[in-house]
C-alpha cells in the first residue's frame, strides 16, 4: 500500500506540473468538459493529424498476410507517407490472452510481422509491439507466436505489464479524468493500434477503441465505474494515427478468452479515423455499430463518423 | 602419471558437472525444452528419486536405468558419482580445498571430527529411511539434486540460500562432512560401495558390538516412528500447483527442488515460509490475489518427483471459485463488470442478461485469474477455495 501511494504521489506531483506548464488550473479542468478538452489537446502530443485521408477506409481482402499488408498500404497511399526515416513506431496488436494463432483469440502474427517489416523498410529506427495482457507476458507473447514473429522480422515484442511503462496523464473526460497511459505510445513519432475482431462478452465486440484499454495501468477503474464512457473517453484522448483491424479470422463467441467458434472473413480494414474502422468492422461481424456502446459513446464525443454513407470505402 | 590425468579428468567433469547444472537452472523458463530435459537426466542418476517413485507411485519409471547406472557403477569402482558427477559433491570439494588452504591449522581438528563423527551416518541413515518408508519424503530434500537446486533457485529468486551458506561454511572448517555422513546420497552409495565387487571387505563385527549397534539401530527406528509424524500435516488449505497430488501426498512427495517456482512465467508458484509448518516449508503455492496460474502445466514438465503430476488440463481441479455476491460490483452496484468472467480461462464463469457473473462450478479448475483480475479492493469479491 505505501509502495502504490508513493507512486500516485509521484504521478499527482507530475501532473500538478505538467498543468502548470500548461497554465491550467485543477479545478477549473475539472469542472467542465469543454476545458477538459482544451487540456487534452494541448497535453497530448499531436496525435492524429492524420497523412492519410480521413473519410477513406481502405479493405484489403484475400489470405496472404504480406499481400493483405502491402495492397493495404499501397491503397492508402503508401507507408511512406506516415513512416518516415528514422520514425519510432508503436503497435499495439491483441495478446491479452494466452491463445495460439489457430484459436483466433490475439491479431494475427504474421499480419503484426508484415507491418513490422512494412515499417523498417520505410526507415523507422524502431518497430515496438506491445500489449497488457491478462495473463503472464511470456505466455501470452509465446502462445500468441507475436514474440517469435516481430522478431524474426526486425521488430520487439513485450508486455507493458508493470507500472513503470505508464505515465499519469489527463485524459480530460468526465468520467475518465487521469490515467496511467503508456509511454512508449507517448513517445512514439507513429502510433498503429492493431486489434483483431472478435467477440466480447461484455462489450458485444473488442475492437480498435476497446483494444486502447491495453494501453491503461488501471482497467479496474473502468469496469469499477463507467465501461463505455471510458472506452470512450480514452478514444478522445489518444487516438492512432491508423488503425488496422485483423479481420481475417476470429472468435464469434466466448470472447474475449476463448475458445469459441471461430468465423473467418478474410479482410483486413485500414482506417484514419477509429469510430469508422470499428463502424465497418461491427458491420462485418454481423452487428449494427449503433449496438456497439462505446462506438456510439464515442461518436458523441466527436471521435469519428459511424455514418458508412459518409465514408468512402475502398476494396483492394 | 596416469594417476594425475585421472585427477585432471575428475577435476574436470566436476567442474563441468558443477558449472552446467547451475547454468541449466538459471536458463530454465517457460516453455521448458531441452535445459528442462538435461535437468531432469541429471538429476535421475540419483538413486532415492528412483526409490522415491518406487515408494509412492509404485511403479517403475521409464528412466530407472539411469540410477541403475549409478548404482552398478558403485558397485564396480565406488562412489564416483559422488567424487566425478555430482555437482553439489563438486562444489563442496572445491570449498574444502579453499577451506585447506585457509585454515591449514584446523587439519587435525578436521581429522578428528570426521572420524568421531563417521559412524553416525549408518544411524542418520536408519533414521531418515524409516521415515521415508514410512510416509515423508523431506529426507529427500538433503539428496544433493534437490537441496542444491533449492538452493540455486532461492539465490534465482533474490532470496539469501543460507543453507547453502551455512553448509558452505561447515566445509570450509570440517570438510566434506556433508558428503560422507548427512547427504542421503552420499550414504547410500557409500553403502552400496562397501558390498563392492572387487574389494570385498564384509568384516564381521565383532557380537558384542553388534548388541550395542542393534540398540542403536532400535533407538533410530525409533525416534523415527516417534517423529515422523510430526513432519507431514496438511497447511491450512491452500491453493497448491495444478497437478499436485492431494495435499498430504503432495507435501509428502515434494523434494522442494524449487524447479517449478523457477519455471513458472507467471510467477505464481511461491515457496510457502516457514510460518506454515516445516512439513509445508518451501513447498509451493499460489496466493491467486497476486499472482494468477495460467495453466500453461510447465510445472508438470519440470517436476522431478510427480508430486505435480500430469494431469491434463480438462483434469485439474485446484480449487473451486465462489462469488461473494454482496461485494460485487455487478450484483451489488450493477456495474458493467465481468472481468472475472472475461478472463477465466476454461469458461467457467457464466453471465446473466446484466453480466452479472455465476461460477459453473463443474467446469471451474481453481487456476486464480478471477481472484487476481476482480477490480474489488482489497479482498477480491470472488475467490477460489482451495480443493
Amino acid at each position: 500500500m505505501d509502495r502504490r501511494q508513493f507512486i500516485s504521489g509521484v504521478g499527482y506531483g507530475l501532473l500538478s506540473l505538467g498543468l502548470a506548464g500548461c497554465g491550467l488550473n485543477l479545478s477549473e479542468k475539472n469542472d467542465s468538459q469543454q476545458n477538459a478538452q482544451n487540456t487534452q489537446s494541448k497535453q497530448a502530443p499531436p496525435s492524429s493529424e492524420s497523412v492519410y485521408a480521413r473519410n477513406k477506409l481502405i479493405v484489403s481482402e484475400g489470405s496472404d498476410p504480406n499481400s493483405l499488408i502491402e495492397k493495404g498500404f499501397a491503397a492508402l497511399g503508401g507507408i511512406g507517407v506516415l513512416v518516415k526515416k528514422g520514425a519510432a513506431v508503436v503497435l499495439k496488436p491483441n495478446f491479452s490472452v494466452a491463445r495460439k494463432p489457430e484459436e483466433a483469440a490475439t491479431t494475427n502474427p504474421q499480419l503484426i510481422a508484415a507491418v513490422v517489416k512494412q515499417c523498417l523498410a520505410a526507415g523507422a529506427r524502431e518497430v515496438k509491439v506491445i500489449d497488457y495482457p491478462f495473463q503472464s507476458p511470456l505466455v501470452c507473447l509465446t502462445n500468441s507466436g507475436i514474440k517469435a514473429a516481430v522478431e524474426a522480422a526486425g521488430g520487439k515484442a513485450y508486455a507493458i505489464n508493470s507500472q513503470s511503462f505508464y505515465t499519469q496523464v489527463d485524459t480530460g473526460g468526465k468520467t475518465l479524468k487521469t490515467a496511467l497511459f503508456s509511454k512508449d505510445v507517448l513517445s512514439a513519432d507513429v502510433f498503429i493500434n492493431f486489434p483483431i475482431l472478435k467477440h466480447h462478452s461484455m462489450t458485444k465486440l473488442t475492437l480498435g477503441l476497446k483494444n486502447m484499454m491495453g494501453l491503461v495501468w488501471d482497467r479496474g477503474y473502468f469496469h469499477s465505474t463507467d465501461l463505455i464512457q471510458c472506452i470512450a473517453e480514452l478514444a478522445a484522448f489518444r487516438k492512432p494515427h491508423l488503425t488496422i483491424v485483423d479481420a481475417t479470422r476470429g472468435i464469434t463467441d466466448n470472447g474475449p478468452m476463448g475458445p469459441g467458434a471461430i468465423r473467418e472473413w478474410n479482410q483486413v480494414v485500414f482506417g484514419v479515423d477509429p469510430v469508422a474502422v470499428d463502424t465497418y468492422a461491427a458491420t462485418l461481424f454481423g452487428h449494427k455499430a449503433t449496438d456497439i456502446e462505446y462506438i456510439t459513446a464515442a461518436a458523441k464525443l466527436g471521435v469519428g463518423e459511424m455514418d458508412l454513407q459518409k465514408l468512402t470505402v475502398v476494396k483492394v | 602419471m596416469k594417476s594425475k590425468k585421472a585427477l585432471l579428468l575428475r577435476y574436470t567433469l566436476q567442474f563441468i558437472s558443477l558449472l552446467s547444472f547451475i547454468l541449466l537452472l538459471a536458463v530454465l523458463a517457460y516453455p521448458p525444452e531441452l535445459e528442462n530435459q538435461l535437468l531432469q537426466s541429471f538429476s535421475r542418476l540419483d538413486p532415492w528419486l528412483l526409490l522415491s517413485q518406487l515408494r509412492w507411485q509404485q511403479e517403475v519409471p521409464s528412466w530407472a536405468w539411469l540410477p541403475l547406472l549409478t548404482l552398478v557403477s558403485t558397485l564396480l569402482w565406488g562412489r564416483i558419482f559422488c567424487g566425478w558427477l555430482c555437482p553439489f559433491g563438486a562444489l563442496l570439494t572445491l570449498t574444502d580445498k579453499i577451506g585447506r588452504a585457509a585454515f591449514p591449522k584446523l587439519s587435525l581438528l578436521r581429522t578428528k571430527v570426521l572420524r568421531a563423527v563417521q559412524p553416525v551416518r549408518g544411524y542418520w541413515f536408519i533414521f531418515l529411511g524409516t521415515i521415508f518408508v514410512l510416509g515423508s519424503n523431506w529426507v529427500f530434500f538433503f539428496t544433493p539434486f534437490a537441496l542444491f537446486s533449492h538452493e540455486i533457485v532461492r539465490g534465482l529468486q533474490g532470496d539469501i540460500p543460507w543453507m547453502l551458506i551455512g553448509i558452505i561454511v561447515g566445509t570450509l572448517l570440517f570438510s566434506r562432512l556433508w558428503c560422507s555422513v548427512l547427504c542421503p546420497t552420499g550414504v547410500l552409495l557409500s553403502l552400496v560401495a562397501r558390498l563392492r565387487f572387487f574389494r570385498c571387505e564384509l568384516a564381521g563385527a565383532k557380537p558384542q558390538e553388534s548388541r550395542r549397534q542393534f540398540f542403536k539401530v532400535a533407538f533410530a527406528v525409533a525416534m523415527a516412528g516417534a517423529l515422523w509424524r510430526k513432519t507431514v500435516w496438511a497447511a491450512e488449505k491452500v491453493l497448491r500447483p495444478p497437478g499436485a497430488l492431494p495435499e498430504l501426498d503432495f507435501t509428502a512427495v515434494c523434494n522442494r527442488c524449487g524447479r517449478c517456482i523457477q519455471v513458472c512465467p507467471s510467477n505464481a508458484l511461491r515457496p510457502m515460509p516457514i510460518t506454515e509448518g516445516l512439513a509445508n516449508f518451501e513447498t509451493p503455492y499460489v496466493i491467486p490475489r497476486k499472482n494468477r496460474c495460467d495453466l500453461c502445466l510447465a510445472c508438470q514438465k519440470v517436476c522431478p518427483t510427480g508430486a505435480i503430476a500430469q494431469v491434463p488440463l480438462e483434469k485439474i481441479r485446484m480449487g473451486k471459485a465462489v462469488i461473494d455476491k454482496p461485494r460485487c460490483i455487478a450484483w451489488n452496484d450493477g456495474k458493467m463488470c465481468y472481468i472475472c468472467g472475461e478472463q477465466c480461462p476454461v469458461l467457467a464463469i457464466s453471465a446473466d442478461e446484466h453480466h452479472r457473473p455465476t461460477v459453473l462450478s463443474d467446469k471451474c479448475v481453481g487456476c486464480g485469474s478471477c481472484e487476481n483480475a476482480c477490480p474489488v479492493n482489497g479482498e477480491a469479491a470472488i475467490r477460489v477455495i482451495p480443493a
